[in-house]
Order: C-alpha cells, then structure tokens, then sequence
C-alpha cells in the first residue's frame, strides 16, 4: 500500500522535530546570561553573541575550518576516486591486504602518531600552517573515501561504460555523463562524511596546525571545557560548531533526492 | 567485397591455457543480420568485443566498409553494442536514453532530435513512454530502448550480444519481431550473438557456428539443424544418438540394422550415425526392439533410454505412450532426423553431405 502525502510530511515533521528539539534549549541559552528555575523561558538578553562576535579568533577561525575541511572533502574524493574504483569493480591478486592496509589510519588513535607528524612536519615546512594541516588531514580521510567510495562501486556496473563508448562516447565524456552521474549520491555521501569528520577534529588540528592556523575546534573548545561554567558562551560556541555541519547535511540530502537525479544531466547541458 | 570482414583473428587471454579465438574469420553483407551461434564459452562475446574495440585482437584484421577498424578505440568506430543487459543510464529518462549518441556527436538539432526520438519510441512499440524513468519500465521495455539507443547512434553495424537471453519465452519471440522488422525498416546491418538456436532460426537467414575459436561452418539455419557437418555442430543443434556405423553411399549398417539415409552423398568406410531424439515413430509396432533403461517425462513428451542392439539411445516419444524401466519399446527410426558424418574421434568430422 503506498503511503499517503499527508502521512509522509507527518512522518517527516516528526523526524525534523526529533533531530532539531534538542537544539531549542541550546538556542535559548546561547542568548541568555541567566535561565533560572522556575522559568519556562530564559531572560533573552544577546547571551554570549556579541561577545562572541567580536572576539577576533572565532570568524577566522570558521574561515580556516570551513576552508580546511572542504578542501580535504574534494582532495580526498579526488585522490580517492580512481583507487576506489579499481578496488570496486576490479578483482586483483593482494586486493583483501590493500583494504586492510586502508582500514589502519581507521583504527590507530591519532595520538599514536600525530607528534611523529609533527617532528616530520616540522622538517618539511608543514608545520602550523594551511597545506600542513590539510596534508595532515588527507593523512586519514584519503584512506576513509576510498573504502567508502569502493563499496559505492561494488554496486556499480562498470559495463555502462564500455556501453557508452560504443554508442560514441569518448573516456572523458564518459566520465562525465555516465560513470559519475551513476555513484553521484556516494560521492556526495562520501564527500559530506569526509567534511564532517575533518571538521570535527581537534588533536590533529592543535598539534600540526596550531599556534598560526587556528581552526574552529581549536578556538571553541577550550570555550566547552569543564572549567568554563557559563551555559551561555558554551550554548553560542556549540551552534557556531554544528551550524555548517547541519548546513552540509541539508545540502547533501537536497542532492540525494531521488528527484534530482534525472534532471542533472539536463541542467548541465547534455540535453 | 563483404562489407564487414574478419580476417585471422586470435585472441589469448592472459592465464587462459589455450586461445579463445585461433583463425576466426567472417565476412557479411551490408543490410544483413548474421547469427553467430555457439556453445557457452566458445568466444562468441570475445568475437563481439573485438569487433568493437573493447578488446584487442592478438593478430588478424577487422575492416568494416572498407576501413581497418585495428587500434581503433570504440567509439571512433561507428559500431553500436547492445548488451545482454539492458545497460540503460537510470539518470536519465527513456527519450534521454535512446537521444544519448546524437546528443553527445550534437547529429542534430534539438527540434531533429525530438522527431526522429519520438519515431524511434513509434518503432520500438513505446509511444508515449519518452518522458518515463527507466526503472519504471519492464524487462522488455528496457531491452528494446536498450535496441532504440544503439540505433539512434545510426551505426554502420550493430552487435548484439544475447539481448534476449534474460527475457521469458513470449517476449523474446515478440522482440525478435521487432528486430527483424528494424533490420527491414532501417536496413541496419546486425551481428547477433547468440546460444539459442531456435533463435538464431527465427531471426536471421544466415548463421555461423562458432567452434574451436574459428567459424567451423557458416549456413542457413535450417541446414545447422538438417545436416550437420561435424559432430560438435550436430550436438549443438539437438543431435543427440552417435552410432558408430559402415557406409557404402547413402546405404549404412550398423549395430542398429541397415538403413539407407536420404541426400547422403557419395563416399565408404567408417562413418557417424547421427539420430535426433525425435526421430522415433511408430511406437509399439516399429521393427527395431529395444529395452527401456530409463524414463523421464517432460510434458508432452518422455524421453526414453533405450537400449536396442547394444547401442544406447535417447529418444522422444509421445507421453501418450507410456513405458516403464525394463519394459520392451518397438519402434522405427525416421530417415529424415538420420544423418551421416564423417568418422573423427573426440569431436569433429569431414561433411558427408551431397
């Protein structure tokens, strides 16, 4: 039986109130100094927003993640591609050992090696800086997008492609027009999970890119730690935190629409 | 000279211990369909591939209209490919499926574009479905978009590798139709690959047997079924009794009796006697006697074991007849599903025909 609209648009008003309740309190307290019992509502007075606002670490500091985490979002999807694909479609003598290979930097803690790469680092000029810290990042999610996106081209039909070069397509094209518009949804998935997890890091971050190139995770979380008491400045710091996650999640459900998929070739001028 | 011809080709895989093609050769006409008939595994989509591009030969030429298509990538050849597999791109609809290969050339102007889609949806039976996803479609609906696209790209010769493998019985006869009428319509010239020999009877006047990475024999159908030439032909095309026989001109003798074989040609000495299963008639009042080892009905026939003369055969008979194990068969043998092949051991013989 299928579901009705109404039905469908409960269900999902239901699932957004789910995911988005638990943030009201954290909005309410962010523009609050004082949210005492017994009222049902804080006395809005900006909180820690204009404190926030003006103080000189944190906008930078959202500019460098923002920039960080989508630079290692693209460079590990296109670092990743080609390897993932052969992984994928292709069987080959060794292929068990070079996934296994790809699961380490998965499962050893970052701690174990992140001052070897700081020594190492240190050397080779990478030190506290953009391209240091963002080879220190691809370090881990180049590994992480190609076995995410190998498993996108188990399912993928490689003859698709030698379909389209008998109809006159060349490699590019190809590309282009066939191999990618078919695993579009696992590389938004990969990219966006590779986005949040280089936006979430701090270690990496602290060791390899601070003092000069100061992230969000840097700058906040000392904000959050167990000695700052104000509900307040931790409420503000967190949804500056977790606003451009939820922002990429949104987009990326947006493009996973099943909707969206016709039309794409359409819209980039294929048709 | 042949429009597509195919000279000398071989092909090894890496690993594989023998060629999978040694000598293949072909040539067809412009306009024709040819069927390439074969066992599985006999190299029939290596064949395909190559003639492609999306495999390289080890030696041999492959020329088309008069151009060497060797070293050629794919789709610089102007020959189209339709898969066992429908293979259709899931983004994009059904008119963007078959407008694929003159969108990505720019053949045409969109308004073309659009009329000659929307006659091509007309000849493929799918008025009106232009505008559908190509997961909302039928196996067989997939299939003959999958066909629509490969002609749209207006190729100078279409391979199709078992298209109709996947579909059930009823749709494979109403496709082939359709091929045949598009083959007519468009004068498009089709190799069609395929292990069905009932197919290949249906679909084309022309057929080659593919055996032993070579073309043992290139004929009508019916002649395949009929006559064959070899041992490995006769038991691809349903020739299931090899007795061991004596024969002087079209008379032969052997542990069965002595039987005259019409359109045998010429020849003496040692020789194959093929008998198709379906051969037995008279049953009950036949003058050969044979005793039934085992019986296995298959609806409205059972197929028999019959031991007569020393000699093992396999025979279809009626199920209106009904025998059980260790019972006594007469019967006769039809001398039109009887045939002569020259004598080879292990498979392969020289032509007894006239």
């Amino acid at each position: 039986m299928r579901m009705g609209a109404r039905a469908r648009t409960a269900i999902l008003a239901l699932a957004a109130a789910a995911l988005l309740l638990p943030l009201a309190p954290l909005l309410m307290w962010s523009a609050a100094t004082y949210w005492r019992w017994p009222a049902a509502v804080p006395e809005f007075d900006g909180g820690y927003w204009p404190r926030l606002l003006a103080d000189g670490r944190i906008l930078p500091a959202l500019g460098n993640s923002l920039i960080l985490s989508a630079s290692v979002a693209l460079l590990s999807l296109a670092l990743a591609f080609f390897a993932a694909k052969a992984l994928g479609t292709r069987n080959f003598r060794g292929k068990r050992l070079v996934e296994l290979l790809l699961l380490v930097p998965a499962f050893i803690p970052q701690i174990a090696v992140v001052f070897g790469m700081q020594a190492v680092f240190m050397r080779l000029g990478l030190y506290s800086n953009f391209a240091g810290l963002l080879t220190a990042h691809l370090v881990f999610y180049v590994p992480y997008a190609t076995l995410l996106l190998s498993a996108v081209f188990e399912g993928y039909d490689a003859s698709l492609e030698e379909q389209a070069r008998t109809l006159g397509a060349g490699r590019l094209r190809t590309a282009l027009h066939v191999t990618l518009p078919a695993v579009r949804s696992g590389i938004i998935v990969t990219g966006v999970f590779c986005f949040i997890g280089s936006w979430s890091v701090y270690l990496l971050n602290n060791v390899i890119g601070d003092p000069r190139f100061k992230t969000l995770p840097s700058v906040i979380f000392p904000l959050v730690s167990v000695g700052n008491n104000s509900y307040s400045t931790m409420a503000a710091a967190v949804i500056v935190y977790i606003l451009p996650v939820l922002a990429a999640l949104a987009l990326a459900s947006r493009a996973l629409a099943p909707e969206a998929s016709p039309g794409i070739v359409r819209n980039r001028g294929l048709v | 000279m042949s429009y597509l011809r195919l000279e000398g080709i071989d092909k090894t895989y890496r690993g594989a211990p023998s060629p999978t093609l040694k000598g293949f050769g072909l040539s067809m006409e412009k306009g024709e369909i040819l069927v390439l008939l074969g066992a599985s595994g006999c190299g029939k989509t290596t064949a395909l591939r190559i003639v492609s591009g999306l495999e390289r030969q080890d030696s041999g030429h492959v020329v088309l209209d008069g151009v060497t298509m060797d070293g050629l990538n794919p789709e610089r050849r102007s020959i189209a490919m339709v898969f066992q597999k429908s293979l259709l791109f899931r983004n994009m609809t059904v008119a963007e499926n078959i407008g694929f290969a003159p969108r990505l050339n720019r053949a045409m102007g969109k308004a073309e574009l659009r009329r000659k889609t929307g006659e091509m949806l007309e000849l493929l039976h799918l008025e009106g479905m232009g505008g559908k996803r190509v997961t909302e479609l039928s196996g067989g609906q997939e299939q003959r978009v999958s066909l629509g696209r490969a002609l749209m790209a207006q190729p100078k010769l279409l391979l199709l590798d078992e298209p109709l493998s996947a579909l059930d019985a009823g749709l494979k006869w109403t496709l082939l139709s359709h091929i045949k009428e598009l083959n007519a319509r468009l004068g498009a010239t089709m190799l069609y690959v395929t292990h069905d020999q009932r197919e290949a009877a249906a679909v084309a006047a022309r057929a080659a047997f593919l055996h032993g990475g070579r073309i043992a024999r290139c004929a009508k159908p019916y002649e395949f079924y009929s006559r064959p030439e070899s041992r490995a032909e006769a038991e691809f095309f349903g020739w299931e009794n090899f007795i061991p026989a004596h024969r002087d001109g079209a008379r032969l003798r052997c542990a069965l009796g002595d039987f005259a074989i019409e359109g045998a040609g010429p020849g003496q000495g040692r020789a194959l006697l093929c008998v198709r299963p379906e051969a037995a008639e008279n049953i009950g009042c036949g003058r050969l006697r044979g005793i039934v080892a085992s019986a296995a009905p298959q609806g409205m026939e059972t197929v028999y074991e019959v031991v007569c003369g020393g000699t093992r055969l396999r025979l279809a008979v009626s199920a209106r007849h009904a025998f059980g194990a260790g019972e006594a068969m007469a019967f006769d043998l039809s001398p039109h599903m009887m045939w002569l092949i020259g004598w080879a051991e292990g498979g392969g013989g020289d032509g007894a025909g006239p």
